[in-house]
């Protein structure tokens, strides 16, 4: 690989990286593997650094993030806007379970991507019962792109405001970075949560008319805005 | 490579640490874990902030930050990827930079200090913790196996939270030195403290 980029490690651990070469090296890093795993010893070594130079922060501060986190909802471990997270894991499998049939049925209606989607279901991580809704919806429209090689495909519902997203043949990426959805209105970018790592289907809620679906890669847990260029921009067409 | 003296320091005990368990309870919900699991990480993390970001108030305040979001992100932490130690360590890292580096966009950077940084002055910080005193001294002792140049760029940047071009300026040194240094000097204080990927 480019012996260049590749002496950016160090730097990239230390986050001493500017961001056009951030960028930049994160770009290679999904193609170098080698690079990944040395950035994780790396990012192990830093973290050395912080534990040897630990400072008690002031008493009173404890309290205060209580009460915050008491207040502040988790991310979902596949999509930010995802709904029941209190449901169990035997009711997700249930869930999951009604999804694989609905998403059969779907797959007769909208063509052979489902198909590889259902293989790929992933029964623990899904969020089963508002995909399947989605799915079931009289008014669903679909919307497909490519992604390089790969292909996404949107079936959006107006009614419910909400579209499942497809994806086959996305490339992998290293352990730094997630796929982030975005919801693109006139005047806002909202995430729609990140995609899950092993190819499953993706539930985008609180669509509004007018809004696009982006897909991008940022660095591993998300962005809070998009920082790199879409790979993929699907209209969501409410008529 | 590694020299006999740099053979790896004894490592912490970490294989009993339950900071991963409790980070993996944070990710169910479970509040009591984030309340133990604060405990164990507010020490090392606030450290790390403080010493990016240099005012004790405003460390506070992403220290404050990075903990609500280690909250929030905590479900889509997947052990595979790296430690729990170090995917917490990264997240307060890369906000209290962010932190130094939005403000400085305005206004010149404090080049003292940065020299500061540089010559490792602002080294001998009083530390309050038991674990962290144990730490620092195998850290410290390890860093001392690097060569000056690599010492020097490793502790400017993730202590002073400088680009490594900034690194480059402060020093008057070639920015493709610094960039190799800063790797291989990381190579040699990960070989040394027996850090596992």
């Amino acid at each position: 690989m480019n012996e260049n980029v590749h002496t950016l490690s160090g730097a990239y651990a230390l986050d001493a990286l500017p961001p056009d070469e951030l960028r930049a090296f994160e770009r290679h890093m999904t193609q170098c593997p080698d690079c990944e795993r040395e950035v994780r010893s790396l990012r192990e070594t830093a973290a050395r650094l912080a534990a040897s130079v630990q400072q008690a922060p002031p008493p009173s501060l404890k309290g205060r993030v209580l009460s915050e986190v008491g207040r502040t909802r988790q991310a979902s471990p596949i999509v930010a806007a995802a709904p029941d997270r209190r449901a169990g894991p035997r009711g997700r499998l249930t869930a999951s379970r009604v999804t694989a049939a609905v998403l059969a049925l779907a797959a007769v209606l909208t063509g052979v991507l489902f198909l590889r989607a259902q293989d790929q279901l992933d029964a623990e991580r899904v969020t089963g019962e508002r995909i399947a809704a989605v799915l079931a919806a009289p008014d669903t429209r679909r919307v497909s792109a490519r992604v390089g090689e790969a292909t996404a495909t949107a079936i959006y519902s107006p009614r419910k405001a909400s579209a499942v997203l497809v994806t086959a043949g996305m490339r992998e990426l290293p352990a730094s970075q997630d796929y982030q959805l975005w919801l693109i209105g006139a005047d806002e970018i909202r995430s729609a949560g990140l995609m899950p790592e092993e190819p499953a289907p993706v539930l985008a809620t609180s669509i509004r008319a007018g809004d696009r679906l982006g897909i991008t890669i940022e660095p591993r847990g998300g962005s809070r805005q998009p920082t790199t260029r879409p790979l993929a921009v699907l209209p969501l067409p409410s008529s | 490579m590694t020299g006999p003296e740099t053979r790896p320091e004894q490592a912490p005990p970490r294989a009993t640490s339950p900071v991963p368990d409790l980070l993996a309870r944070v990710g169910r919900g479970d509040q009591e874990a984030f309340s133990r699991l604060y405990d164990h990480i507010a020490a090392p993390l606030y450290g790390v902030v403080l010493r990016v970001v240099r005012d004790p108030s405003q460390a506070e305040e992403v220290l404050q930050e990075v903990l609500l979001e280690i909250w929030r992100l905590a479900p889509r932490y997947e052990a595979g990827r790296g430690s729990a130690m170090a995917w917490m360590t990264t997240i307060a890292h890369r906000r209290a930079v962010d932190r130094v580096r939005s403000e400085q966009a305005s206004s010149e950077r404090d080049v003292a200090a940065g020299h500061r940084a540089m010559a490792g002055q602002d080294y001998d910080v009083v530390i309050e913790t038991v674990a962290g005193k144990l730490e620092r001294e195998r850290v410290r002792r390890c860093l001392d196996t690097l060569t000056e140049l690599q010492r020097q760029v490793v502790t400017m940047s993730y202590y002073g939270g400088y680009s490594y071009p900034e690194v480059a300026s402060l020093l008057t040194t070639p920015l493709g030195t610094v960039k190799t240094r800063m790797r291989d000097g990381l190579i040699r204080l990960r070989d040394c403290l027996g850090v596992e990927a």
